[in-house]
């Protein structure tokens, strides 16, 4: 069965690509804009891993992340994390919440694929 | 209302006379002693003097001042009270400083 | 004839008779009748005790020696009355306001509640007044002599008869006025008293002149004609003597103890004086009405015998023995209320300014609070002061040999207490009016008089010997006695009146000038100047660590147990507490004093109530100076205060500028990954789906116009995106060259609405009103269009109305033209209608479109063309208002 990956990102465009990437590359991409929505999704079916966006409205992905990880189930949960913002301290920000990688957009397509194949290996 | 102004020349009017009346409390020992030194104008009689004022005359003369002034400052506080005691019946009114 | 023990058994029967009117007053008073004692007329009467045995015998002398000059003692004070609303209406205020107690209460308490200044007026008074005790014992010695002398049953000694006569005096005043402590409860039985001697003097004299023109002379008329014929027969008068005479007698009436007891102390309404402003010189005018007609009576008839006693004399010798009993009463009668009255006061002012003073120095090391009952010491002090103020009297009668004519002496009294006037006038209308300068005045006043007068009234070789006289002190000729700095050939009393009160004017006013006043004196002297202004009382007491127990105990002292705690209660209710015991607040700490005051003097009062608020040692008056000291610590401390002022804002203004740096660095590090993250976004798609259709082979033609046209609308967002941030920085920093032009505001909005719409069907419905439109601009056309787009463009964008619809309202007010927009949607949120103007706001969900950069430039736009753009407060839909200043219309035309 394909692994399940769950994208919380707000820019149609940016859902797109990474959805054609990672659906060819066999994953089951399931995308949502709102951190809101996507954390009761989280609850609803644990994914195999979490492409989280830094900057979202509503709830920012840093947000998500601390909330995801004082849960002890999702304490494990591999979590990817991209951001527009380009500083330093959003590294140190994300990597103290407990994201697994960080990632700077743009991103390179196969940088992504990399990421997503080393945290959650078939 | 129509009686309103007709009040207020009244008042205006007592507060006026008051005022006047008042100045004449002022003046009054002023005038006094200004009657009072009259006197010293008169000639000094010696005894060789003619002219002089006999006792008589200067006994009426101090005497009548004397009494004139006090019935003017009694009949000049009875007049400022009934003008104020008016007063105080018809409106408050600002008391002379 | 009467015997002489039968006219002390009629004085003894008077006296008698007095203490039951007195008694019978007071119990009226107790009983709470006794508010007719306060009627004007009583007042009045009371003042008659300016008329003494003086006037009684000695106006008759006077005239007989003098001619109409004996008038002036009258009519001096009847100018005083005459002009009660210039200064007796200040008085009795302050007398009023500030439980002034005496004479020499008033002054201390001017300035500053000096307890030094009031010794020392005390000490004038006491000099000053005795002689004039000494005259009444005179008189009525005498008086009692002219019975002895036709009555050869008895031997008289003069000498032993005065003794008796003070003795009398003494024991009359001490059952009379020492009973109550309280100054301010009203002496009822004495002032009774007194209105009784003054109705009896009035008559007794009234009686012996109309005895003399209707029974003697035989009518008006034949009465001129004899005073015509006489020895006085002509007008002669010493105009210099005229005119001191009066002034005198004026200053007199006002500064003597006992006058300034009767018309201030004892004053309890104004109306008390408006009657006695006409009524009183009235009552001297019958005094002095048959003075003249008398004198001449007595000259024609007993030439030879003392004419200071033809009040007497005339109807002995015709055998009108009841009349002459009659005007024996009248004389007793003036003398014995002006002891009374006199020693009364001038004990009150020893007792309270002298006694008390040194009885409280000397408990100071104890503690004052402790011992025994204040009262008692106040009482004893009084009593021992009237036996030694009418001894003193008794000493100077002995020993000036009683031979001075009465008027004399009086006059020398006059003279004396005359010198109060500078301080005390000064103090009441002048607030410049320094304690050193009233120092000053008295003293070089009092010392000229004493000088000048009092020792030369001795006599040569009195207390003065001769050569002193003739050739002054150590020989220097301008400081005898009677002729100072050379001035020969004046009369004595003129001469000693004229230089000392002139010097102790000068004196006064020049060191008041040239000292500066304590606090308290200052704060004293503007409540007196501004008495009728009714100024708030001095808040003396600040401290309120006092504590109330001991208060009352101090309370209790001095007026009484009941009283005491009757006050308390009172106060206590006024502050709405429950019990007994009143909070020491300023206000009735003050209320504390004044009644305090009343009892031992505004000093002694201020100095107890020190005691216990402030402890030994702290004054008010220090705690005062401590704080405002001196005009130049105050000017000082004002300084110092503006500077602390001017850094306290200097340090806050850094402060901001912080602030607002720091901000500004938050700001600038938003802003910058603000940028960062639109930039990014678009390029990640760019890169995402340039590298997809790079490295994918097996991609549908569809796929690849799709991805492709993804990246060329990025690409697009891109460019506008970086349009937007220079267009924005260009207008931040004021760089930007505004194109002016004319044009019509519908022009403009033609422009603006063409521009947004978009390729292909536009849902959005724009209501224009075209004849509003119609107004003539110059501005920057194209900025003002770009403003117009944006906010249509957002119409476009955000109204999610199912039949989105845009009215461009246009409205002309004075100054100014009012463009809205306004839309059928939702509205912006409350919460973020403030910030829909800044950098990057996007509100809701984004769907990459904006940058939010349109109405943060709209804003900057609208402020570089000197308009404003705001947000609408609507119920419903969305509003936009643009308001363009009218000045650039009217250029326009």
């Amino acid at each position: 069965m394909a692994k399940h990956v769950l994208l919380v990102e707000d820019e149609v465009n940016i859902i797109e690509a990474i959805r054609f990437l990672l659906t060819r590359d066999g994953w089951n991409v399931e995308a949502h804009a709102d951190g809101g929505t996507a954390m009761n999704r989280i609850r609803e079916r644990v994914p195999d891993l979490i492409i989280l966006d830094f900057m979202l409205p509503g709830k920012n992905g840093l947000d998500i992340l601390r909330e995801l990880r004082s849960e002890d189930r999702f304490v494990d949960l591999p979590v990817l994390m991209l951001t527009a913002r380009g500083q330093e301290q959003d590294r140190e920000l994300a990597s103290k919440a407990g994201a697994d990688r960080f990632m700077t957009k743009p991103f390179s397509n196969d940088a992504v694929l990399n990421a997503v194949r080393e945290l959650a290996p078939n | 209302m129509p009686d309103r102004p007709e009040a207020s020349v009244f008042l205006e009017r007592r507060s006026y006379r008051r005022r006047r009346l008042l100045d004449g409390l002022k003046l009054l020992p002023f005038v006094a002693a200004w009657l009072f030194m009259l006197p010293l104008l008169w000639p000094d009689g010696g005894a060789h003097s003619a002219t002089s004022q006999s006792m008589s005359s200067a006994l009426i003369y101090v005497f009548s001042v004397w009494f004139v002034m006090i019935v003017i400052g009694g009949a000049l506080i009875a007049a400022q009270k009934k003008v104020s005691l008016k007063g105080k019946q018809d409106a408050s009114e600002e008391p002379d400083p | 004839m009467t015997s002489l023990n039968g006219l002390v058994l009629v004085c003894l029967t008077y006296v008698a008779f007095l203490f039951l009117v007195a008694f019978a007053a007071e119990r009226a008073a107790a009983r709470g009748q006794g508010g007719w004692l306060r009627a004007p007329i009583i007042y009045t009467l009371s003042l008659s005790i300016y008329c003494t045995a003086w006037t009684f015998y000695g106006a008759v002398g006077y005239a007989a020696r003098s001619g109409m000059e004996f008038v002036t003692i009258y009519l001096g004070p009847s100018l005083v009355m005459f002009g009660w609303w210039w200064i007796l209406r200040k008085l009795v205020r302050i007398g009023r306001a500030q439980g002034v107690t005496s004479i020499a209460d008033l002054i201390s308490s001017r300035f500053g509640k000096s307890n030094s200044l009031a010794i020392f007026v005390t000490a004038m008074a006491v000099i000053g007044v005795t002689p004039y005790i000494a005259l009444q014992l005179q008189s009525v010695t005498l008086s009692l002599s002219v019975f002895a002398a036709a009555d050869a049953s008895t031997t008289f000694d003069r000498s032993t008869a005065a003794f008796w006569v003070a003795f009398g005096l003494a024991i009359f005043t001490l059952l009379f006025g020492t009973r109550s402590l309280n100054t301010h409860e009203r002496q009822h039985g004495i002032v009774i008293a007194i209105a009784v001697e003054a109705v009896v003097k009035l008559v007794a004299l009234l009686a012996v002149g109309i005895f003399v023109v209707w029974g003697l002379a035989g009518g008006v008329s034949e009465m001129m004609t004899r005073i015509d014929t006489s020895e006085i027969g002509q007008w002669q008068t010493d105009r210099a003597r005229w005119v001191t005479l009066t002034l005198l007698a004026g200053i007199a009436f006002l500064c003597l103890p006992r006058m300034f007891q009767v018309m201030v102390v004892e004053n309890d309404d104004d109306r008390q004086l408006e009657l006695a402003s006409w009524l009183f010189p009235g009552y001297l005018l019958l005094m002095s009405l048959f003075v003249v007609p008398i004198a001449v009576m007595g000259l024609e008839m007993s030439p030879g015998a003392n004419p200071d006693l033809y009040v007497l004399t005339l109807p002995l010798t015709l055998g009108q023995d009841e009349l002459a009993v009659l005007a024996f009463l009248g004389g007793f009668s003036s003398a014995t209320s002006m002891v009374i009255v006199a020693s009364l006061a001038l004990a009150t002012m020893v007792s309270n300014h002298v006694v008390l003073p040194i009885w409280l120095a000397r408990q100071e090391t104890q503690a004052a609070s402790v011992s025994g009952d204040v009262r008692d010491v106040v009482m004893l002090s009084r009593r021992v002061s009237v036996g030694l103020i009418i001894g003193l009297g008794y000493l100077y009668y002995q020993f000036s040999g009683g031979s001075e004519a009465l008027a004399a002496m009086g006059l020398i009294s006059f003279a004396g207490v005359a010198q109060f006037l500078p301080a005390m006038l000064g103090g009441i209308f002048w607030r410049g009016a320094s304690r050193l300068g009233a120092l000053a005045g008295l003293s070089v006043g009092f010392g000229i008089w004493v000088w000048t007068l009092l020792l030369p009234s001795f006599g040569a070789g009195g207390v003065l010997p001769d050569t002193v006289l003739t050739q002054g002190p150590w020989g220097i000729t301008w400081l005898r006695p009677e002729a100072l700095f050379g001035f020969e050939g004046m009369d004595r009393l003129v001469h000693a009146v004229w230089w000392s009160l002139s010097l102790n004017f000068i004196a006064f006013w020049v060191v008041s000038m040239f000292t500066f006043p304590k606090p308290l004196e200052r704060l004293q002297g503007a409540q007196m100047v501004n008495v009728l202004d009714n100024a708030p009382a001095t808040q003396s007491w600040s401290a309120t660590a006092a504590e109330a127990e001991d208060l009352l105990i101090m309370a209790q002292r001095l007026l009484g147990s009941e009283e005491a705690r009757a006050l308390f209660r009172d106060e206590a209710i006024k502050q709405g507490l429950e019990g007994e015991l009143a909070e020491p607040t300023p206000a009735f700490l003050q209320r504390l004093e004044r009644e305090l005051a009343a009892s031992v003097g505004v000093a002694t009062a201020h100095a107890m109530v020190g005691q216990i608020i402030g402890g030994p040692g702290i004054s008010v008056e220090d705690l005062i100076a401590v704080a405002d000291e001196s005009a130049q610590i105050l000017e000082h401390s004002s300084q110092l205060e503006t500077k602390s002022a001017e850094l306290t804002r200097t340090a806050r203004q850094l402060k901001d500028a912080n602030t607002k740096l720091t901000q500004l660095s938050v700001q600038k590090d938003a802003f910058l990954s603000q940028i960062s993250h639109e930039l990014r976004t678009p390029m990640t798609s760019i890169r995402a789906f340039s590298e997809i259709l790079r490295d994918t082979q097996d991609l549908s033609l569809p796929d690849q116009t799709r991805y492709s046209s993804i990246i060329h609308d990025e690409a697009i967002r891109l460019t506008r995106l970086l349009d937007d941030l220079l267009d924005l920085s260009v207008l931040e920093n004021g760089q930007v060259t505004l194109n002016r032009a004319t044009g019509t505001l519908k022009t403009i909005i033609d422009r603006a609405v063409q521009a947004a719409q978009p390729v292909g069907v536009d849902p959005l419905i724009i209501m224009r009103t075209p004849d509003a439109e119609d107004i003539p601009l110059e501005t920057d056309l194209d900025r003002l269009t770009q403003v117009f787009i944006n906010l249509i463009a957002n119409a476009r964008k955000y109204c999610n109305a199912d039949d989105p619809e845009l009215t461009i309202s246009v409205t002309e007010t004075t100054g100014r033209i009012v463009v809205d927009f306004i839309d059928n949607g939702q509205g912006i949120p409350e919460g973020d209608q403030m910030v829909i103007f800044e950098k990057f706001s996007r509100l809701g969900d984004n769907d990459g479109s904006g940058a939010g950069l349109g109405l943060a430039i709209c804003a900057e736009i609208m402020e570089r063309l000197g308009g404003r753009i705001s947000y609408l407060h609507r119920s419903s839909g969305t509003g936009f208002r643009v308001e363009v200043t009218k000045a650039q219309a009217l250029a326009a035309q």
